[in-house]
């Protein structure tokens, strides 16, 4: 069988920057506090939810940002230990908390600013007991984190938790190695880039516009 | 000056170095308990002073052993005098190298991971192949030459093993540059120019290492002083400065050229940005230093040509520093969104405020392990001096 | 399997046999509801839409119960006893999937947010109240003293019952804000209404968002709880949609995918709005005005419509007053009655159980050239001027011609600021493209003008005839009806921005009555939802004897409170929501787990209290009677709504799929017609507006904002006008202490437009101080291209102490207009400097 591309559309003529994704990977992956995988950021002002330009001359629109989930990721060839590494059979990037020694290296060398996060100490929560799914690794101090498409949902069958939960109904995920799939044919019928094409990454999340 | 007070003198030494050593092995007890929190370093600016001092390291380790070495390989008339200080030197600098980056390590305790699970592809896992080779070639050319200072082994096996470690040396300097140098995600790193530069900037800083080192100890009479050799060392230093600050010419105008661009963009920081202040401590210091180096009437003079020395290391110092900070400083993806994970600390503000924001600045607990640290090699350094046979043989 | 999921094929296999019922239920049901037919579906509340429970999880259902109006159906997962998730359940539209065994499920109202997200930290809040306390300083200054239950209803009791027998019956008064839409236990005329009828205690009245409903019921005729609208869904079917005062992408975030969808269909979107806003920026076209002038733009594009003769005839003859006859003398209709034909007692109107009148309206008939009864007309005249009997008649077509002749574009432009183009262009797109549509915010009612406001806009439709179609709206879908029991309310109710009048007259509208001494207060934040908050801490609290505030956090209000009873989470009870906000569906919502601590849910709360104070019996029965006393009623039971039915099958829809509001084109006035002109207007309490405000009110009229108007001599003292907005990250003050959401938004902002800022040497970043003469508050400076010159922008919902000082709501003007009777958020003007650092 071959292989699976999986990924993400993303339509920001419809993304409104509202956050939802961002909390619902926040609760699902039961994320230590102030740690976010995946985030709203305003294309604008330099401020969230602030325009660029000036009255009545203003422009405003957002993109989401986590993992890329490249083709040719940055972060996995850097790995001194492969604690990150990239899935054959579905292309998730993944990162393997227990292999981890916290050189913090794909950090550095993800073009994708702010994507991965590291627990600079033992992780803290607001809610003393582990929210989210029951599927997810425990998080651990000191080591890199990030998003890994919900991986314990896609063995359910399920998407990303980020996806269904988008309130402009934005978000789409599916295999790009599947013409049929709704994603690819999202990318046949709109105009569509990828965040950072000179860093010849090849990601597998496209942003339609 | 007599021996006495020599003595005393490496006591006390010897003493407080061990106490730093023993305080910095505490902090860093305190770092793992506690967490990296207590650095300064944030997702944003994952890598900080613990990465900049084990670049940092890595070229004061060059000077050393390229200092004893290329007079052998190629034959010049060298500086037999210090050369096994240089290596020692050298050795101790390694060691340094390689603790900064185990103290970076958020998980130390799974370090045999890297023989376990190595990739070797990438850039670190080469460095930890390179560094320890390193070091073991050092140690065993310094155990050659103290042989052959007894006798023993032949001047042709010396010369062999000489080019070996020129060659390791060359290696790990490049490989510390790639680290970096690969990234294309920093385009700040990314030049093909790096590994030249880490070589050139090793020579800059490994050699006024190795000459101030000199001058002190020939100040309190372990070594003899010897005008000529000094006088050769400083110009050989003057003239990698200049060489330094050429291939840093090359690099500079090469990005500004088009004036525009990100490396534009990066000249601009650099020249007139929040950078400046340290860059021209770099350049200017870096050709003040290369006057009084090569200039005979200064060179003569030991405390210009040592100041001279720890200018040009400050100077590297900072390279390492700006060419850390400049790999965060620029983020890829600049719009608005909330910062992910903790935020840094207000500590170092006041430096933050001084020249506009630097999105990163070491805290007060990382400038003390990393005193600890280079306390431990200072300790390395007095103990080897006193105990190990360096001494010029008579 | 697991327990949730035999669960959930139950429900799907039931779904079939009851939707067999409900069509009966449905036929038999002859009330007409709106002007759609309602069939009411039960759906499976079966996990479809991705949620597989993990081992040892159970999943139960309720939706948000707040005043976001998404009103979402949420999964609650339940793990070691306690709520570690929630997630978008099925609120699917039934009819292809149940009907028609389409496998295609439409998840149009599927729906969660990123508050809705974080129930788990709301309900583990390491602030919540967890046991009934008594205050152990002054009111305000927040300390407290843990108290026995038995202790705290005893003391309420002997409290409630002294302030009774020494002022009357209704100087206890219950205000109860919409935290919670819940029957039993929140907010909507349920436990709550009993508890209030049961006492004989004053209803204190929220009186806000709700400017503008005067006016649009005006021209449409009374609709309860706000207005009638086609459902959201059926936007998508609009070619031309103006969003009005409606940031909806920030406040009201799941209306825009049926927007966005409308556009991929084609449609055009512009969106009205002094400020570049998250909607703005999503738009073909944003139109930006002086705030709280939109009422001259209409009017200024009513005259263009008029002026160019691009109005719709057949349906301005057919289904509006344009031709009945209006008497020049008194303004007043010409009427059957006037010719001697007496008027007659119509049907019973059924959202206020009383008669109608028939009295027919006269209007001009060309070919007999005489006044007819409107019904018995071949062809009535649009326009002229007739004598009838002696009576000099015009018709209120041309009444309204007159209104808005002198508002043509250029001349508005002094009022509005927009560009007299602009006008044109947005007028004629609107007459011309159809089906147009109105979406409307809170923006637009929220200065004291709102009622007039209502008018024009309902006065626009009806010139246009866009109205009563798939593809129209004329305003926002609010389905606050059926199972909501009027019938369950308090005996009398004021107006809470009428409470300083009876404070310092004793009267109400003129009216004697006994004042407020006591105040139970629930699901509300007045102290913070209010505006003028200095008057209300300083001067108006002082005067009550006694108050006693039900809630799970110490809110402003819950300081100022001398008992403070801790409720229970939304998911610790169980209850029906009984209405579908922005969605057509009622709810019930299942109790996850038990109530933590020693909170209480509130009917428990209202049974205790009602007991002690004697009134026991009203509470006799189990939760359960109240809950059927309180939700079913003869409306609900004949669309098959019972408390049986919302329990077996979650979720209930009680509307056609598409609704479509007003379809049969028969309006709630007493013609039936669209009457933009109104002969006799009333205020929000349905009472006739005062006789010297009448004529102004009878047509669409330019009314200035009460302050914030450049127009106003505070203008020169105070020039920004301080316009708020309702962030994503609260709903209200609700969830404004919910860590992740606060590590998105951590703290009070104030955007300024970067020119105002730079005149007032403020940079981006600083802590500025926002005054006028009623107070103050301390926010960060964010510097927004956004933000029109002349105005400032806060999202709200902070609390006092998460200001720096002061506090937003202490800026508003308590001032309110008689006719709308509303709290007028932007109706303020207020200046900006540096903060100094002074608390």
């Amino acid at each position: 069988m071959a292989n699976k591309r999986l990924g993400m559309v993303i339509d920001t003529k419809r993304c409104i920057g509202c956050h939802t994704c961002a909390m619902a990977c926040k609760v699902e992956n039961n994320l230590p506090d102030k740690n976010w995988w995946n985030r709203t950021l305003t294309v604008g002002g330099k401020e969230m939810d602030t325009p660029s330009g000036t009255f009545p001359n203003a422009s405003m629109s957002y993109i989401t940002l986590a993992c890329q989930h490249c083709e040719n990721p940055a972060c996995t060839k850097v790995c001194p230990v492969g604690a990150t590494y990239k899935r054959e059979a579905d292309g998730v990037v993944m990162q393997d908390y227990d292999k981890c020694i916290g050189c913090r290296y794909c950090m550095v060398a993800c073009p994708y600013t702010g994507v991965r996060v590291f627990n600079w100490e033992k992780p803290k929560y607001q809610v003393d007991f582990a929210v989210g799914d029951a599927n997810v690794t425990p998080h651990q101090k000191h080591t890199v984190e990030k998003c890994m498409l919900c991986t314990h949902r896609l063995a359910k069958g399920l998407q990303p938790a980020c996806i269904e939960v988008c309130t402009a109904r934005a978000r789409h995920f599916g295999d790009f190695n599947d013409p049929n799939s709704k994603v690819s044919q999202l990318l046949l019928k709109r105009s569509h880039f990828q965040l950072l094409p000179d860093k010849e990454t090849n990601p597998t999340v496209y942003f339609l516009t | 000056m007599n021996k006495i007070e020599i003595k005393t003198g490496s006591q006390k030494l010897i003493a407080a170095t061990a106490f730093l050593t023993v305080i910095g092995f505490s902090l860093w007890v305190y770092q793992i308990v506690r967490g990296l929190f207590v650095s300064d370093m944030r997702n944003l600016s994952p890598w900080g002073l613990y990465i900049t001092m084990f670049m940092f390291f890595v070229g004061l380790s060059a000077g050393g052993l390229i200092i004893a070495t290329v007079p052998r390989v190629f034959g010049l008339k060298g500086f037999k005098p210090v050369s096994k200080i240089a290596v020692y030197l050298a050795i101790c600098c390694t060691v340094l190298a390689g603790l900064f980056i185990v103290v970076d390590l958020g998980r130390p305790e799974r370090m045999w991971h890297l023989l376990a699970y190595s990739n070797l592809g990438s850039p670190l896992m080469w460095d930890v192949l390179v560094i320890p080779t390193y070091l073991i070639v050092s140690t065993v050319y310094l155990w050659a030459t103290l042989r052959a200072e007894k006798g023993k082994g032949s001047e042709a096996s010396l010369k062999m093993l000489s080019t070996v470690a020129l060659i390791t040396a060359i290696l790990v300097h490049s490989v510390t540059a790639w680290i970096f140098g690969l990234q294309i995600g920093r385009p700040f790193w990314h030049t093909s120019l790096l590994a030249p530069m880490f070589i050139s900037s090793a020579l800059v800083s490994g050699l006024a290492l190795t000459l101030f080192v000199v001058l002190i100890l020939q100040k309190v009479g372990y070594l003899q002083r010897d005008p000529e050799s000094k006088c050769r060392m400083a110009s050989l230093l003057g003239l990698f400065v200049l060489v330094d600050l050429f291939l840093l010419f090359c690099e500079l105008i090469t990005a500004a050229y088009p004036l525009g661009g990100t490396e534009f963009q990066v000249v601009k920081t650099m020249l007139t940005g929040i950078f400046a202040p340290m860059f021209w401590i770099e350049v200017l210091g870096g050709l003040l230093a290369a006057f009084l180096l090569l200039n005979t009437g200064t060179q003569k003079d030991n405390r210009l040509v040592g100041g001279a020395s720890l200018l040009a290391i400050l100077g590297i110092f900072f390279k390492r520093y700006q060419l850390l900070l400049g790999g965060f400083q620029f983020p890829n993806l600049t719009h608005f969104s909330i910062t992910t994970g903790p935020v840094a600390p207000d500590a170092g503000t006041w430096w933050r405020g001084l020249q506009g924001s630097f999105i990163y600045f070491p805290s007060i607990f990382e400038w003390s392990l990393t005193i600890g640290v280079v306390s431990m090699g200072a300790l390395l350094l007095t103990l080897g001096l006193k105990y190990l046979p360096l001494k010029p043989a008579k | 399997m697991n327990e949730t999921q035999q669960h959930s094929r139950g429900r799907q296999a039931s779904r079939r046999t009851f939707l067999k019922t409900s069509a009966a239920a449905t036929g038999a049901a002859a009330l007409a509801f709106g002007t759609g037919k309602p069939i009411i579906h039960a759906l499976a509340a079966d996990y479809a839409a991705g949620q597989v429970p993990d081992r040892e999880e159970k999943i139960f259902q309720a939706p948000c119960y707040n005043n976001c109006f998404g009103h979402c159906r949420l999964n609650v997962h339940v793990r070691d006893g306690k709520v570690v998730k929630t997630s978008r359940a099925p609120l699917p539209d039934p009819r292809y999937a149940a009907l028609d065994d389409d496998p295609t499920v439409d998840d149009s109202y599927y729906r969660i947010c990123l508050r809705g997200l974080s129930h788990p930290q709301r309900i583990y809040s390491p602030t919540r109240l967890k046991y009934p306390m008594k205050r152990a300083g002054a009111r305000g200054e927040n300390k407290w003293q843990r108290i026995s239950w038995e202790e705290a209803i005893n003391t309420t009791a002997e409290k409630f019952t002294a302030v009774q027998r020494q002022y009357g019956k209704t100087a206890l008064g219950i205000h109860h804000g919409s935290g919670n839409f819940g029957t039993l236990n929140g907010s909507m005329p349920g436990s709550l209404g009993l508890l209030e009828k049961t006492l004989g205690a004053t209803n204190i009245d929220l009186a806000l968002d709700a400017g503008y409903i005067p006016g649009i019921n005006r021209v449409c005729g009374f609709y309860p709880g706000a207005w009638n609208t086609n459902e959201i869904a059926d936007i998508v079917n609009s070619r031309n949609i103006y969003v009005w005062g409606h940031n909806m992408t920030v406040s009201a975030i799941h209306q825009w995918h049926f927007v966005a969808d409308a556009m991929e269909n084609g449609a055009k979107l512009t969106v009205f709005d002094p400020n570049f806003t998250g909607i703005a920026a999503k738009a073909h076209r944003h139109v930006s005005m002086r705030p709280g002038t939109d009422t001259a733009l209409i009017m200024s594009m009513i005259q263009v419509i008029l002026a160019e003769k691009i109005y719709d005839q057949d349906f301005l003859l057919a289904h509006t007053c344009a031709p009945f006859l209006v008497r020049e003398s008194d303004g007043m209709y010409l009427r059957m009655s006037d010719m001697g034909v007496p008027a007659k007692e119509g049907p019973i109107f059924i959202y206020t159980g009383k008669h109608t009148v028939i009295d027919p309206n006269l209007v001009w008939d060309t070919e007999k050239n005489k006044a007819v009864p409107v019904d018995e007309a071949t062809a009535p005249a649009l326009e002229g001027s007739f004598e009838v009997r002696g009576v000099k008649v015009r018709t209120a077509f041309d009444l309204l011609r007159d209104q808005v002749a002198s508002f043509d574009p250029e001349t508005s432009k002094s009022i509005t600021d927009v560009a007299p183009d602009v006008v044109r262009a947005v007028a004629r797109d609107f007459a011309k493209i159809k089906p147009s549509a109105s979406l409307i915010g809170m923006g637009n009612q929220a200065y004291d003008n709102g009622p007039v406001w209502g008018h024009a806009i309902a006065t626009l439709h009806a010139v246009t005839g866009q109205i009563g179609k798939s593809g129209h709206a004329l305003g926002n879908p609010w389905f606050m009806y059926l199972g909501i029991n009027f019938g369950m309310a308090a005996p009398e109710a004021i107006a809470c921005i009428e409470l300083p009048e009876l404070l310092e007259t004793g009267k109400v509208k003129g009216k004697v009555r006994p004042p407020i001494k006591a105040l139970l207060i629930s699901q509300g934040n007045p102290i913070t939802a209010w505006v003028d908050q200095n008057y209300w801490v300083k001067t108006y609290w002082p005067t009550l004897d006694f108050v006693v505030v039900v809630d799970d956090q110490m809110t402003d209000t819950a300081q100022m409170a001398d008992i403070v009873l801790p409720k229970s989470h939304w998911f610790e009870h169980e209850d029906i929501l009984p209405l579908g906000g922005t969605h057509p569906f009622i709810q019930h919502g299942d109790k996850a787990i038990e109530p933590l601590y020693e909170s209480r849910p509130d009917v428990d709360i209202h049974r205790l209290l009602a007991t002690k104070m004697g009134f026991g019996e009203s509470y006799a029965g189990s939760n359960e009677d109240i809950l059927k006393q309180c939700f079913e009623t003869p409306l609900t039971a004949g669309y098959g709504l019972t408390v049986e039915n919302v329990r077996k099958y979650g979720t209930l829809r009680f509307q056609n799929k598409g609704y479509i509001a007003w379809n049969d084109l028969k309006f709630n006035t007493q013609s039936g017609r669209m009457e933009f002109y109104c002969d006799k207007p009333v205020d929000q309490a349905g009472a006739p507006v005062a006789p010297e405000r009448t004529k102004g009110q009878r047509l669409p009229t330019w009314e200035q904002p009460r302050e914030a108007s450049v127009d106003n001599p505070l203008f020169k003292k105070y020039p920004l006008v301080l316009n708020s907005e309702r962030p994503r990250f609260r709903v209200h003050t609700q969830w404004f202490n919910t860590e992740w959401l606060r590590e998105l938004d951590p703290e009070p902002i104030i955007r300024l437009n970067p020119g105002d800022a730079a005149k007032r040497n403020i940079a981006h970043g600083d802590y500025v101080e926002i005054y006028n003469d009623r107070g103050h508050a301390v926010a960060k400076a964010v510097l927004s291209g956004g933000v029109r010159p002349g105005v400032m922008v806060y999202p709200k919902g902070w609390q006092r102490y998460q200001h720096k000082a002061g506090s937003f709501s202490e800026l508003d003007s308590r001032a309110f207009d008689s006719v709308g009777i509303n709290q007028s958020f932007f109706d303020v003007l207020a200046e900006v400097r540096k903060w100094n650092g002074q608390v």
